[in-house]
């Protein structure tokens, strides 16, 4: 029989090297396809039938992973069009809409965050109401509220960067409410703009809050997090 | 799971194997008990890969039609009225206006909220002595956690309602206004 130009590839050393296991027509090699793929060795090869249902997960927590990477990759490409700097920083604001699709970008980056944030509690809830912090869950229940402030610090720290009005006010607002804290108040909103007032200095470190220390320490959560849904036995079950 | 298998593999010595009947199946499952799990392959990377094209196309979408706010420079001088945190916070600062002493809505209550999330898993436990006993009736509410599910509901509907409000029912001088209005 004449093989097909399919056949051929997938069949060649080159594709053999990469792809290991071959074309997943028995149990056996779908069960290697997830364990020898990175992307996928995360997952367990065999599921929990109820676990697949989508009105037990609704995906959320998945799809809080998804919009955190659309965040990280939109966010990486807006790095390059973007000065931390009171000079600079609205009017590459403003540039950016001139730059082909570098609205959409911006848009994505918004939408998203806030996707995220709705997401996030929304997992919360989920797994609140199927009681899936039952022993031996409790911790990752710990970890995900962490990943929750995380997220709300993420949006937070963003939502200065366009240093248009909206931005400014909105931080002044929030790093009001946190000087209320008793004894401490002036103290911690003098550590969180660097200054008595917004201004250049919390620009700056919300810059690099945002870019470098949250996402890195969420991204840390985040494994844990996963690693430890498989270690504590997968998907939790029925009521 | 070590439990379920004994149930049905019971280990006795004098017990003897026959064969019952022919199952259906792709794959051997020799000393194991019936599980309902199936291959994560295709079924699950059908569903996350479903999944994850709706999300990106839905965000897409919005994205084109729906721009992100970009309003005039920052003016330190110049405040807007009402000024307003992003809206995850504009429950707070909801709960704020209905008081004169700001640091009961805008610190501890939220501090509180946190607090009994994290502990949410560690009250929530079979009751061992007759403390814990008592501690999960106040706290918890028994086997259905009752109470729990009560203080939970109240928590998200109340985050729900207080932003809403905050966020969409609130104009200058943070009066109440219609948003469609």
């Amino acid at each position: 029989m004449k093989k097909g130009i399919l056949q051929r590839i997938l069949e060649s050393a080159v594709w053999r090297s990469i792809f290991r296991t071959g074309i997943p027509d028995t149990d056996l090699k779908r069960s290697m396809l997830m364990y020898n793929n990175f992307f996928l060795h995360i997952f367990p090869v065999k599921m929990k039938r109820h676990g697949l249902r989508f009105c037990y997960t609704f995906c959320l927590g998945g799809i809080s992973f998804l919009l955190f990477i659309i965040l990280c990759v939109t966010g990486i490409l807006l790095m390059f069009l973007y000065t931390p700097s009171i000079e600079r920083a609205y009017f590459d604001m403003q540039a950016l809409a001139l730059i082909f699709n570098g609205k959409i970008l911006r848009n994505l980056h918004r939408w998203a965050a806030h996707g995220m944030v709705v997401t996030v509690f929304l997992h919360m809830v989920r797994v609140f109401y199927t009681r899936s912090y039952r022993p031996p869950r409790e911790f990752n229940w710990v970890i995900g509220i962490w990943l929750l402030i995380l997220t709300l610090a993420l949006s937070y720290t963003g939502y200065l960067l366009p240093w248009d009005q909206l931005a400014y006010w909105g931080i002044t607002v929030g790093t009001t409410i946190m000087s209320y804290t008793p004894f401490l108040g002036k103290h911690i909103q003098y550590f969180v703009l660097g200054a008595d007032e917004v201004g250049h200095e919390a620009l700056l470190r919300f810059y690099v809050l945002h870019c470098a220390v949250i996402p890195f320490v969420a991204l840390v959560l985040m494994a844990i997090h996963f690693w430890r849904v498989r270690k504590d036995g997968g998907i939790s079950g029925p009521l | 799971m070590e439990k379920d298998q004994e149930k049905v593999f019971v280990n006795d010595p004098n017990k003897t194997y026959g064969l019952m009947e022919i199952v259906e199946g792709t794959s051997p499952m020799a000393e194991k008990a019936p599980e309902d799990t199936i291959e994560s392959f295709p079924h699950y990377i059908i569903l996350l890969t479903i999944c994850s094209l709706a999300v990106t196309f839905v965000l897409f979408i919005i994205s084109l039609f729906l721009d992100a706010p970009l309003e005039e420079l920052a003016n330190p001088l110049v405040t807007p009225n009402p000024g307003k945190a992003p809206w995850y916070f504009t429950g707070i600062q909801e709960l704020i206006h209905y008081t004169d002493k700001p640091v009961i809505p805008g610190i501890i209550i939220p501090l509180l909220i946190i607090i009994w999330l994290f502990l949410i898993p560690y009250i929530d436990r079979k009751p061992k002595t007759r403390f814990t006993s008592l501690f999960n009736r106040i706290f918890i509410g028994g086997e259905k956690r009752r109470i729990l599910i009560v203080l939970f509901t109240s928590f998200v509907l109340g985050a729900l309602i207080f932003t809403l409000i905050g966020s969409l029912f609130r104009g200058e001088n943070w009066n109440f206004i219609l948003p469609w209005r």
